[in-house]
């Protein structure tokens, strides 16, 4: 089940929901890399290229909204896909007016968030 | 002048004390009345206010005596006032109730429930007659329960989503247990966590649909797949019953996808839990190229023609002792046939007291006849055509 050292980047503020999601992801064969702010996000991307960001659009602290905004505003960023989890199962349309590559309603299994995250990763190849 | 024999007053005298009287009695009732009364002439100009706008809005009676009947209305209600005062012109001797804000003189809004009525073809009255109640408290409550609602079922997801994350990771960390129980456990609390998530879904629709912001969203999709996907993921929460499909209906349908799952899932659970003895619910379906049809049928408790109507109604539980020990939130039927109707389409049930129940889903599949009209059920949509 290895995804040749992809890594995928987690920002959630419920470190419950980090938890599993590392172990899924890291279970699948990614790397992971985790954040509960958007602060530590763009410090991690200062050295970091991940190959995806899950992304939840309501952290505490900052909007998920409005760092998908900066992200793909800007140009060292920008290619990254994100993908954007939350628990409203009506704000796909936020998420992709946000500019978000993908939306997956909270709750999911695990199996469905997977999926979609391979599906985007093959779109970007 | 008339003649009087001495005991008596001249008859204009007396109709003139009668009329004073009863001008005293009628103000008297209208000055003290703790809503506002108004009359509005012909030109929609306020003729009269009753004193009581002073202690509600902080004007006094002469401040709007000349001025639009719509001068304080909030800019968004606006548009549909218009419309009811031009209603309300057009006469007719009904009264025309309308619920919308004001401005008070400190500049705040207040809601009112108007109710207005035509009197201007008749020559003693000569004007709309307005009574306006303040239900600003009931609104601000309603506005609460909503907002609590949303951010609760909201609150409810971020456990649900952590536990259905760990027990799936238990059962892949697991699948080799040699206690044979540990994977069908899991596989339970997993079917469990999904039964909660719809339930709160369903709260949350409750919510959006009070709060008159029920979104549909307009895809094409396979009828007879969301069907099995969602018997599917129904009876994974039962052991007790089974679910059995009869027939298909190869067609597509145009509407919301998840929120018709959310009227198949409720039916299927009612069906199961109002069949304890019974160990099976059909699913019947089928189509022709008007519409497409659903029924689901239990063989439990049934429920008598007196409860047909309301049990469709919010909160409505049969009142029926032997029901009482079966109780449910009293909102999936509700929401059942609010999601049918605004998708242009029928629900019905057919049922007798202690012989099952069949409720009926009709779905329209000739385009131009579903979803034309957000926002309006059918019944309103019925209404406007009319």
């Amino acid at each position: 089940m290895s995804q040749g050292e992809k890594t995928i980047l987690i920002v959630d503020d419920e470190p419950d929901i980090l938890l599993f999601l590392e172990a899924a992801f890291g279970y699948a064969g990614y790397r992971v890399l985790t954040a509960t702010t958007g602060e530590r996000l763009f410090s991690l991307l200062a050295h970091e290229r991940p190959d995806l960001i899950l992304l939840d659009m309501l952290l505490s602290g900052t909007d998920g909204r409005e760092l998908t905004r900066q992200l793909k505003g800007q140009e060292t960023t920008a290619q990254i896909p994100v993908l954007m989890i939350s628990a409203h199962p009506r704000a796909e349309q936020e998420a992709q007016a946000a500019g978000a590559d993908g939306f997956l309603a909270k709750p999911f299994g695990i199996k469905e968030i997977l999926g979609r995250v391979t599906t985007l990763l093959v779109v970007r190849r | 002048m008339m003649a009087t024999d001495g005991n008596h007053e001249p008859t204009s005298m007396v109709t003139d004390r009668a009329a004073h009287y009863h001008e005293r009695r009628f103000r008297a009732l209208v000055e003290h009345s703790m809503d506002i009364i108004a009359l509005v002439n012909t030109e929609g100009l306020v003729t009269y206010v009753s004193p009581s706008i002073t202690p509600i809005m902080g004007y006094s009676q002469e401040d709007f005596v000349g001025s639009s009947a719509l001068i304080l209305v909030h800019p968004d209600d606006l548009d549909h006032m218009q419309q009811v005062l031009g209603a309300i012109m057009q006469g007719g001797d009904q009264p025309i109730r309308a619920e919308y804000r004001l401005r008070c003189a400190d500049g705040t809004y207040r809601w009112f429930e108007a109710t207005a009525t035509n009197w201007l073809e008749d020559p003693e009255v000569g004007a709309i007659v307005g009574h306006f109640h303040d239900i600003t408290v009931r609104k601000q409550a309603e506005e609460l329960k909503d907002a609590f609602l949303a951010m609760a079922s909201h609150e409810l997801k971020t456990p649900v989503t952590s536990l259905k994350g760990f027990t799936q990771m238990l059962s892949l960390l697991l699948a080799d247990h040699p206690e044979a129980h540990v994977g069908l456990f899991l596989e339970r609390m997993d079917a469990q966590l999904d039964k909660l998530t719809r339930l709160v879904n369903d709260l949350l629709t409750l919510s959006h649909m009070q709060a008159g912001d029920l979104s549909m969203r307009e895809e094409a999709f396979d009828l007879d797949e969301l069907i099995r996907e969602t018997m599917e993921q129904v009876q994974a929460t039962t052991t007790t019953h089974r679910l059995q499909l009869q027939g298909a209906t190869s067609v597509k349908v145009t509407g919301d996808r998840d929120r018709l799952a959310q009227v198949l899932v409720n039916l299927l659970t009612n069906a199961i839990r109002y069949s304890p003895q019974a160990n099976c619910v059909l699913v019947r379906v089928r189509a022709d190229r008007r519409q497409a049809e659903i029924a689901v049928q239990d063989f439990g408790i049934g429920i008598d023609r007196a409860h047909h109507e309301q049990i469709f109604e919010r909160f409505y539980q049969v009142p029926d002792q032997a029901e009482r020990t079966l109780p449910g939130m009293g909102i999936g039927l509700y929401l059942a046939r609010t999601i049918t109707e605004r998708h242009g389409g029928r629900i019905s049930v057919e049922s007798r007291k202690g012989k099952g129940s069949t409720f009926r889903v009709e779905l329209p599949l000739v385009k131009g006849e579903q979803i034309d009209m957000p926002g309006h059920t059918l019944q309103e949509k019925r209404e406007m055509e009319q």
